[in-house]
């Protein structure tokens, strides 16, 4: 016996919630882009959410990193955690003390299999509370079908020690994201 | 600012069942995010694998790579020319697992109806009575998704108390 779940009813939405909104979309357009920021955040959440795919424009096979600024801070206030799984093993690393964080080996580069995006999601809670340095969690990864290539699925988790709200983020990486690449940014209400 | 993540179908299983079919799949959304709590039958064993397809597609188109802590060990595995997304072999209790126990699983599907890229997804995985993890599918095709296929890795069947819930979220 199986279960087939069609959409029944026609919207396909009994009950919305609204807590969970959407801020602001970048999609890379042809020619790729250097960076991709979003600006004048609204202070009205208690959460943000950036969800994304993500390919590179750096030539050969090694993935390419992917960087992020916040609030324009270009001080040494950054450091990354990463555990990552790529085929048969497991590897962790850690980088302290950047002038940006650091998700390394990210999204597939140019040599990678063509139309191969990674996956991203990342996750800062209580953006604007003042009280508190800034904690990014991540979760990405993207596969070419590669049996010993670059492929790969990471957890990692970013410091910004700073206590001042999050008004700004900045992502850029060794080239430009590749067409099609988008971020999109959405705010999560606490109350 | 739009309010999104929409529920778009949910179902809890009141008998078994073989297959999870989510079909009709709208493509007005930017990701999906599937949420499941699941167990199987699979006879003799503490653990199945939760398995996925899209669209019917039964050709070698899949492929992926996960991460899982066991507990004492962290390790990483590779699929490559699959049939179907594996996204691990032993992320669902199984019939001589702890009654009562279910994984708690979270798919999300990036840009799942964008016809220029092929699909990724994220799947994150815990069984708490022996495992937690992740794993990155891939299916080489650049059609929209419009169906998921839930299946378990050993033919075996989802039980009764199962809950599988699709959402939508868009982007602006």
């Amino acid at each position: 016996m199986s279960l087939i779940l069609g959409i029944l009813d026609s919207g396909g939405v009994t009950a919305p919630p609204n807590s969970y909104e959407s801020i602001a979309t970048v999609t890379v357009g042809s020619g790729g882009s250097a960076s991709v920021s979003f600006t004048s955040i609204p202070s009205t959440y208690t959460h943000l959410q950036i969800r994304g795919i993500a390919r590179s424009t750096l030539a050969g096979t090694t993935p390419d990193n992917i960087a992020f600024r916040i609030n324009g801070d270009s001080g040494n206030n950054y450091t990354t955690h990463s555990l990552r799984g790529s085929n048969a093993t497991a590897t962790a690393s850690n980088f302290v003390s950047l002038s940006y964080a650091y998700l390394p080996s990210t999204s597939p580069a140019a040599g990678n299999l063509g139309s191969v995006f990674a996956a991203v999601v990342l996750d800062l809670l209580d953006y604007r509370n003042t009280n508190k340095t800034k904690v990014f969690r991540t979760l990405s990864g993207f596969n070419e079908n590669d049996t010993a290539g670059p492929s790969n699925i990471q957890f990692q988790s970013a410091l910004w020690n700073s206590t001042s709200a999050v008004t700004s983020i900045e992502f850029t990486n060794s080239a430009n994201f590749a067409q099609y690449s988008q971020f999109a940014l959405y705010g999560i209400k606490g109350s | 600012m739009t309010a999104t993540y929409e529920k778009i179908a949910t179902t809890t299983l009141g008998t078994t069942s073989a297959t999870i079919s989510l079909s009709s799949i709208p493509s007005t959304y930017t990701d999906l995010v599937l949420i499941i709590s699941a167990r199987t039958n699979r006879s003799g064993q503490a653990t199945d694998g939760l398995n996925i397809k899209f669209n019917t597609d039964d050709g070698n188109n899949y492929s992926d790579t996960d991460l899982v802590g066991n507990g004492s060990n962290a390790s990483s595995n590779r699929d490559t020319n699959s049939t179907r997304w594996l996204t691990n072999d032993a992320n669902l209790p199984a019939a001589t697992a702890t009654s009562g126990v279910f994984s708690a699983i979270i798919v999300s599907l990036q840009n799942y109806a964008n016809t220029n890229v092929y699909k990724t997804g994220l799947c994150r995985f815990n069984l708490a009575s022996s495992n937690t993890g992740a794993s990155v599918g891939l299916w080489r095709s650049t059609a929209a998704i419009d169906a998921i296929t839930l299946i378990s890795r050993n033919n075996a069947d989802f039980v009764s108390g199962s809950t599988f819930t699709l959402y939508g979220i868009k982007a602006e």
